[in-house]
């Protein structure tokens, strides 16, 4: 159990982290927006992969469900952004629900095969429903009212940081409350053994289902905040490519540690944005090369990394 | 008084080897059942499908009188049939206390809270308290699984099994891989149990199943020939001679 004051600081981290990168790019509000609602999806992500033990890459299907749900929701129902937040939540949970019904019976390989194939009948099915989603053009053409009907979106992302920021807030704190929670270490346990866990009662395809569907939620209300900061929703958010590109991000920081999806997003999308301003056509390959020598030296991420620095300084074991 | 455990004509077949060959078992409350044979007989095969862990072939299982025979595996562990593996099978990335805490959780039927609750905690908490002080594992709580030495780790296993308060505990060799000096806390904890649970034990120990079983059935490739008292069976010339026999050299 960590101390009470460890647990606060990390409560606070997200808020301060944002505080500081604001104070460090302060004309760089909607890039810095961009990053914490990447950083939500790969903390649902974490969820999965991480806590779930399940290798997907189908990911940005929910998100992109997400995206779309709150792109139609604001043009066609209401533009007020909570409730969007909430359909967008609702798309991307009832897309993983579904589909975790099918996936959860798969393992191994036959699983991160058929999280690829759902997400390409996805992508397939919004492209080809041009009249709803707009297709290769994207879905655009809605505007937002004032988020709790008091604060406008901005041309700069002012407003678009705040927002993402409180969210990823609210979704880190629930996400640490969750992981230690009876459910949350069943979830643990399954991914360590779920054998083990059909021999003492455990209902570990249920668990999974719930899971995932949570994860889907998630993934869902990120997408709907890039919809709602971004106005713009676009095919590529449902891609498995950009399910490829979120994992990377979460082997980067480190599995199963939630602070690993936080400082991957973080390191990836930094990098990301240098890198490919110097070098627009081979900075992949940087982010590659990085990638191999983190798994092959650091399989923890960078959070393993850290803290075994950690453990070294102070001279006691890492965990 | 109904039996706690009832198996009958119970059979399983890889391929065309009969593994198990219409076994027969009844287990009263407060029994303690040895089950010798050797390697390969099948003993571990019985406990998969007396858990539901493996499919039958034929046969039926009664767990306190009612069929089971058609449940899967954690509906019967929810009814109290336990077993621990011969191949220590632990949560790898948690401590002791962790790994305990996943057996209070499912016993006390906690697997989907979402909300931290004291009462629950304290609940979840006393129950792993109880089983490490028996197991004098407690200054180990905090430790991680994956730093503790193999017997150790053989408490632990059966840590997760006892937090579970079973009716019918199958221990798969419970003691093998632990130093001589240790085993003594396995069958300690064993003869701690309460009275009216029946324990099913698997060991090649002798001198142990003897020591603890009121009842030894032996199974040799497969088939149950021979089932009696301790006294008895250190009588039976079949057995003598296919069991103590091959063992023997
Ligand atoms: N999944 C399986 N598929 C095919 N054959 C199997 C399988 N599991 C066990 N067997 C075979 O069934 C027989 C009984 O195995 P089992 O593990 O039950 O024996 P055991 O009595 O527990 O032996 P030991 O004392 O070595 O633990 C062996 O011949 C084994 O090779
Ligand atoms: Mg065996």
């Amino acid at each position: 159990m960590t101390s009470f004051p460890t647990r606060i600081l990390g409560d606070l981290a997200v808020p301060l982290a944002g505080l500081i990168l604001l104070a460090l790019y302060p004309s760089q509000q909607a890039f810095l927006a961009q990053i914490a609602i990447t950083a939500i999806l790969v903390l649902s992500l974490d969820l999965v992969v991480g806590f779930a033990g399940l290798a997907t890459l189908g990911h940005a299907a929910m998100f992109g469900a997400g995206a779309y749900a709150a792109g139609l929701y604001a043009l066609h129902v209401w533009s007020e952004p909570l409730t969007g937040l909430i359909a967008g939540a609702l798309a991307g949970a009832v897309v993983a629900g579904a589909t975790a019904l099918m996936l959860m019976r798969a393992h191994g390989l036959t699983f991160l095969m058929m999280t690829v194939a759902i997400s390409q009948v996805l992508y397939e099915i919004v492209s080809k429903a041009r009249d709803v989603t707009g297709g290769d053009d994207g879905l655009f053409g809605f505007t937002m009212q004032p988020v709790l009907g008091v604060w406008e979106f901005d041309f700069f992302g002012k407003l678009a940081f705040w927002y993402s920021l409180a969210v990823l807030w609210i979704v880190f704190v629930l996400l640490r409350r969750l992981m230690v929670t009876p459910f949350g270490q069943t979830v643990r346990a399954i991914r360590d053994d779920a054998g083990r866990v059909g021999s003492l009662g455990g209902r570990v395809y249920r668990h999974r289902v719930v899971v995932y569907t949570l994860s889907g939620g998630i993934a869902g209300l990120a997408g709907a905040l890039s919809a709602q900061t971004v106005q713009v929703v676009g095919l590529s958010s449902l891609s498995v490519t950009y399910s490829a590109e979120i994992l990377v991000m979460l082997v980067l920081g480190g599995t199963g540690r939630l602070w690993g999806a936080l400082v991957g997003t973080l390191v990836f999308t930094v990098i990301h944005h240098y890198a490919a301003s110097i070098d627009p056509v081979r900075w992949m390959l940087f982010i590659g090369l990085i990638l191999v020598v983190i798994v092959l030296f650091l399989p923890g991420g960078l959070t393993r990394g850290i803290a075994l620095i950690h453990a070294w300084l102070t001279g006691r074991r890492a965990p | 008084m109904t039996a706690l455990l009832e198996v009958r004509n119970l059979t399983k077949s890889f391929g065309g080897l009969k593994v198990t060959n219409h076994v027969d078992l009844t287990l009263e409350p407060g029994a303690r059942m040895a089950l010798i044979g050797p390697n390969g007989a099948g003993k571990t095969t019985l406990v998969n499908l007396i858990t539901g862990a493996l499919a039958a072939s034929g046969g039926s299982v009664r767990l306190m009188g009612e069929d089971v025979s058609a449940l899967p595996e954690p509906v019967r562990a929810a009814r109290g049939l336990i077993r621990t593996f011969q191949v220590t099978r632990l949560f790898g990335s948690m401590t002791v206390a962790e790994n305990l805490r996943i057996g209070a959780i499912h016993r006390q039927r906690r697997s989907y809270a979402i909300l931290r609750r004291t009462a629950v905690e304290q609940a979840l908490d006393e129950a792993v308290a109880r089983v490490l002080a028996q197991l004098r594992l407690t200054d180990r709580a905090d430790t991680p699984v994956a730093r503790l030495a193999y017997g150790e780790q053989r408490l632990v296993e059966l840590g997760i099994a006892l937090v579970m308060e079973p009716r019918v505990l199958l221990l798969d060799e419970p003691a093998a891989g632990v130093p001589q000096s240790e085993s003594h806390i396995i069958m300690d904890a064993i003869d701690d149990l309460p009275e009216d649970l029946g324990v099913v034990f698997i060991e090649h120990d002798m001198d142990l199943v003897f020591r603890f079983a009121t009842e030894i059935v032996v199974l040799v490739s497969g088939a149950v020939i021979c089932t009696g008292t301790p006294s008895e069976i250190a009588a039976n010339e079949e057995v003598r001679r296919v069991y103590f026999g091959e063992a023997a050299h």
